[in-house]
């Protein structure tokens, strides 16, 4: 290739570069001006055929040549680089693909909430049947045989000594006749009161039992466990009142109340303009329980508390009738 | 239970404000509020008619000129019929506010402008008498606050009383608490019986056939008393307990019930055939007309007070219709009586009354209250009634009831509450309540009988604890106690499934266990279930064995609700009998699909479900224990014929699922076709695989060819993959269907299905002519068996 040549070549390169507009066409020259098919690259090959002296001079050509049209591809790939690039602008209001999901119920919801606080802080979890024998709903947890809560009036019968468990606390009594100190557990479960259904009263509710049995336990363990539930489920301000309360199955048994999370205890309809919330019972689980399941109540001591699921989720979702639980609206489910 | 404040101040001293005193009671389990007894009575004074004339104008009113304590005398115009001249009466002046609404302003009636008004007892609120002025008393001062002089500057304490503690159903029993917490001495009432000579003995001799459910039974007998209106203050305090004044006699009974706990009944003396009591059963079909008028059947559940021929009253729980004491009463029968609160429970179920008498004894009453309460009460009787109280008490306490006596050991009391307290201010506390308690290492503790619910040491432990303050007990957060904390497998997977299920777009949803038996017959005859024997409605009798019936009404509700597309779950329990004690309870995973997809998202087109969006969701529950779902045709009461199917996972039946039955779904009143699935749990989760095991990834490429053909309708896939696999070798990998095809191309009665076969060897890269061989066979077997034909 003669010096003419290179100019000619080089002259186009330019000028063509000069009129890149986009990356691909860039790229596209520098194949055709320094590829391995290339003129020039061919140049710079068939160097060592030359003579002598006309060698260096075309290799100084060349490479010169190759220089420029490489700060020119530079160039133009910074000038094609920042230009304003033509695009088909998406419209990103649009919703994203997806498939609808569907939700928890509720009251699943509330029990994994408040079973997983207390899991970690080392409860295990227990379940027990819902048909039960009157025994253990009642005659081992220190009900008197002629209790009002055994009554027809408040407690379905299947047979003369079979009812559906009117709260969880028979778990206990199985747990603690399955195994000995330590027993740590908490039991969410299904339970039943024969009741007309109404807007605050249900046949059938959910209930969550916790206790722990141990050497030593004490009041103050039962009150320091659920100032730490109810810190980290309703919240770090919220206070806690344990009032003195009774229960046949715990003494000292207490109610605890938590300052309104609605109002921050100023008072408003749902805390009855009190400031407080009552939210769970509970209690130094009574001796004579003790008695039915063998533990020795002067080597062990230990507390239970016992929350209604649907009391809590309709404080926390200001939900003024039960009965939109069991009625699966699904305009109700997919609100929570 | 309800009392008024004021007589808590007569019998304890204390310096508390009334919000104060109900949130301490709370917070000493005695859980309280107060409200004002009367609305506002401002303006509301004590006048004395001084002259009442007919109104000129209007002859059915009166005109009357009252002294209200001023100068002059006021103008009222009062259409009262019992308004006379020298009567005291409460008048309503300009700007006073009655029953909160009504003010009252000077106003012209017919000419003569009337300054006020003067007010009848239902006016004030203080009853529902409306029938005349107020009549008040003549010593009362003219020109009083109204509020003052009826003593009606109260407040209504309301408790709600937990049931241990019977002792404060009683205006002494609370007033003891509050001294226990304010360190004051309770003032009893003094008792001082003025009798006459004639022995009680001689009018009536006491006899009890069943000194259990009776252990005592004493009377008084009193003379010549004159029946009449009770006097304001005895009004005031039943009013301020909700309860109706009757009469003197009456109202001193429920009076000093209020007062000591003690529930008293007054008898008719002449009403009496004997001069006896007898207290014994009734019998079984027995007749008694008790003092509402209604006459009730009895049965030996019910003790009955007697005069040794006839029934006079329900032991405990009401009296009799004509033993009542009336206007007429000359000679009145007082009964103190203690019944046992088993018996009185029993009674009141079957009998299914209730009253304040039948409450207490339910509860507990006191024993050893007996004599003071009849003495308090024929001592008011005496003074506001006039009655001649005759010598001695008939009482018949065959055998006392000792109080109870327990060891508190004061170690025990801080090992439980965490507290720090020491033995003298145990003591203290003990003492303030009225406990005998004798000092020593342990400390021997006598129960007053008025405490029923103490029987043991953890009760005088509450006991201590309570009046400590329970909010002075410390708040431990650190715990000792076991590391394992282990799950509950079952409760696991019902979680995986909720995430499964969710995420595929089906709802959660919650039912009732008891159900219809009259849906549940519809899918599922002849089967044992377990019936609850006092249900709150026919439509809520059974307990559920599937979940189907439960997940219809779900389905239905929505339908009616403008819920187009229902897609929901239940994870739920079931109830078999196995002719145990308890059933076998199994939990169940039912899915429901109703309606369609409604075009939530504009990347996919609207369209009814079909079986295959519930196969779809089975398929993505089987990936949960590593398997995969079949399907295989099986009959049920439930589905349609052509659409009813077992679940097979790895070759085990654990469910069903299909079409529901068009008879069922209108049954149901559900129009829309509706597919259902339920699983057992259990046997699903039985069918998990172990661990899945490592395999080697693949080292050489693989080939994938497509494979299009048409054969008829009634030919499944299952046979066609079956053939593939059966003319391929081990190094076909993978047959998945990818398109199926209807339409006029490939002919009525064709189908056109398409699959993506890959082709794999482990140890090789395939050769084209190796896989075109055995493609080549694969098509030659298709038309053999299934008449296939390669579409082009």
């Amino acid at each position: 290739m003669s010096q003419d040549e290179i100019a000619d070549l080089l002259a186009e390169a330019e000028e063509l570069l000069e009129n890149c507009a986009s990356a691909e066409e860039v790229e596209a020259l520098r194949v055709k001006y320094l590829g391995r098919k290339s003129a020039l690259t061919a140049i710079l090959r068939g160097l060592k055929e030359l003579d002598a002296d006309k060698r260096v001079e075309v290799a100084r050509e060349a490479n010169l040549a190759k220089k420029k049209i490489e700060k020119w591809l530079a160039e133009a790939k910074q000038k094609v680089a920042a230009a304003p690039r033509q695009v088909t602008r998406i419209d990103h209001t649009l919703p994203g693909k997806r498939y609808p999901t569907g939700k928890l119920h509720l009251i699943t919801r509330t029990v994994d909430d408040i079973v997983d606080i207390f899991y970690g802080m080392g409860f295990e979890v227990a379940l027990g049947p819902e048909v039960e024998e009157e025994y253990y709903n009642f005659g081992a947890l220190n009900f008197p045989p002629d209790h009002p809560a055994r009554d027809m009036q408040d407690t379905f019968y299947v047979a003369d000594d079979v009812v559906l468990r009117t709260h969880t606390s028979p778990i206990q009594v199985r747990e603690f006749q399955k195994r000995k100190p330590p027993v740590r557990i908490i039991a969410p479960g299904r339970t039943y009161r024969q009741e007309a259904i109404s807007a605050r009263a249900y046949c059938v509710f959910y209930q969550l039992e916790g206790f722990y049995v141990d050497h030593r336990v004490t009041f103050a363990d039962l009150k320091g466990v659920l100032t730490a539930f109810a810190q980290q489920y309703f919240g770090a301000d919220v206070k806690l009142r344990f009032r003195p309360s009774f229960f046949p199955f715990t003494e000292p048994s207490a109610e605890v109340d938590i300052s309104c999370f609605l109002c921050q205890g100023r008072g408003c309809r749902i805390c009855k303009h009190t400031g407080w919330l009552e939210i769970l019972g509970c209690g130094m689980i009574h001796p004579n329980v003790f008695e039915a399941v063998g533990y020795d109540a002067e080597e062990y001591t230990g507390y239970a508390f016992g929350m209604g699921i649907e009391r809590i989720a309709m404080l926390k979702h200001k939900i003024d009738d039960i009965r939109l639980f069991y009625e699966n609206d699904i305009r109700f489910l997919s609100q929570f | 239970m309800q009392i008024s404040l004021n007589w808590l101040k007569e019998l304890i001293d204390f310096d508390l404000d009334v919000e104060t005193l109900t949130h301490k009671l709370t917070m000493i389990g005695l859980e309280c509020e107060a409200t004002p007894l009367i609305g506002s009575l401002e303006k509301i004074v004590v006048c004395k008619v001084i002259a009442s004339e007919t109104h000129p104008n209007a002859a059915n009113l009166k005109v009357c000129q009252v002294d209200c304590g001023g100068e002059e005398a006021v103008t009222i115009v009062c259409g009262a019929p019992n308004v006379r001249k020298g009567m005291k009466a409460p008048l309503a002046l300009p700007g006073a506010v009655l029953g909160g609404e009504y003010k009252i302003k000077s106003i012209d009636k017919y000419g003569v402008t009337s300054d006020g008004m003067l007010c009848s007892e239902a006016e004030l609120g203080l009853s529902d008498d409306q029938t005349g002025i107020m009549r008040l008393e003549r010593s009362l001062k003219i020109g009083a606050p109204i509020a003052e002089a009826l003593k009606l500057d109260d407040y209504i304490i309301h408790f709600d009383l937990t049931p241990n503690r019977p002792d404060c159903l009683s205006a002494i029993g609370i007033a003891r608490d509050i001294g226990a917490m304010t360190g004051s001495r309770l003032k009893r009432p003094s008792v001082k019986i003025r009798e006459f000579e004639t022995p009680a003995a001689d009018a009536v001799r006491v006899d009890i056939e069943d000194d259990d459910a009776c252990p005592r039974y004493a009377a008084r007998v009193i003379r010549n008393v004159a029946v009449g209106p009770s006097p304001w203050w005895i009004k005031q305090r039943l009013l301020a307990s909700g309860i109706r004044s009757i009469n003197n006699v009456v109202d001193i009974t429920n009076y000093v019930m209020l007062e000591y706990g003690q529930p008293l009944h007054a008898f008719d003396y002449d009403n009496f055939r004997q001069p006896q009591v007898l207290v014994r059963r009734a019998r079984i079909g027995e007749k008694f007309t008790t003092l509402d008028g209604v006459e009730r059947e009895l049965n030996k559940d019910v003790l009955l007070i007697t005069d040794g021929d006839r029934p006079v009253a329900i032991g405990g729980i009401m009296g009799g219709e004509y033993s009542e004491v009336t206007e007429k009463t000359t000679t009145v029968l007082l009964e103190s009586a203690h019944f046992d609160s088993r018996v009185i429970r029993r009674g009141r179920k079957h009998l299914d009354i209730t009253s304040e008498s039948q409450d207490r004894f339910e509860r507990g009453a006191d024993p050893n209250i007996v004599l003071t309460a009849l003495d308090r009460a024929a001592s008011l009787i005496d003074k506001y009634a006039q009655g001649e109280i005759l010598a001695g008490t008939v009482d018949c306490y065959p055998n006392k009831i000792e109080p109870l006596q327990l060891e508190l050991r004061p170690p025990r009391v801080n090992q439980i509450l965490a507290t720090d307290l020491s033995t003298p201010e145990m003591i203290d506390i003990l003492d303030s309540l009225e406990f005998g308690v004798t000092p020593g290492k342990n400390l021997q503790v006598i129960v007053p009988t008025f405490r029923p619910d103490v029987t043991q040491e953890i009760d005088l432990v509450e006991e201590v604890a309570r009046i400590h303050g329970y909010e002075k007990i410390p708040c431990h957060t650190e715990t000792g106690g076991g590391l394992v904390t282990s799950r509950v497998e079952s409760e696991e997977f019902h979680t995986h499934l909720r995430r499964v299920l969710t995420a595929q777009g089906y709802y959660e949803v919650v039912t009732n266990t008891i159900v219809n038996p009259k849906e549940v017959l519809l899918l599922d005859e002849g089967v044992e279930y377990i019936k609850i024997r006092n249900p709150i409605s026919e439509d809520l009798q059974w307990l559920r064995r599937e979940l189907f019936s439960s997940l219809l009404n779900v389905v239905r509700h929505n339908l009616n609700h403008q819920v187009e597309k229902v897609k929901v779950f239940e994870i739920g329990n079931t109830f078999i009998p196995i002719g145990e004690k308890l059933p076998s309870e199994e939990w169940r995973l039912c899915l429901a699909l109703a309606g369609g997809d409604t075009g939530e998202n504009w990347t996919f087109h609207p369209g009814a479900f079909t079986l295959y969006d519930l196969k779809g969701a089975l398929e993505c529950i089987a990936i949960l224990v590593d398997r995969e779902v079949s399907l295989s045709l099986a009959e049920s009461k439930v589905f349609d014929p052509g659409c009813s199917f077992e679940v097979m996972l790895g070759g085990v039946g654990i469910g069903t699922c299909g079409s529901v039955s068009r008879v069922i779904l209108e049954s149901f009143g559900i129009k829309s076709e509706v597919f259902l699935g339920e699983l057992r749990i259990k046997s699903l989760i039985n069918t998990r695989r172990g661990p899945a095991e490592y395999q080697p990834l693949p080292r050489f490429p693989s080939a994938e060819r497509d494979l299009a053909i048409v054969v008829g309708e009634k030919v499944i896939i299952a046979d066609l993959v079956a053939t593939i696999t059966a003319a391929a070798d081990q190094t076909l990998r993978e047959t998945v269907l990818f398109d199926l095809y209807r339409g006029k191309q490939v002919g009525q009665g064709r189908k056109s299905v398409a699959f993506r076969l890959v082709f794999r060897d482990e140890s090789k890269t395939l050769t084209d002519e190796h896989i075109d061989n055995l493609c080549n066979r694969i098509v030659d077997k298709l038309r053999v068996e299934h008449d296939a034909q390669l579409r082009a």
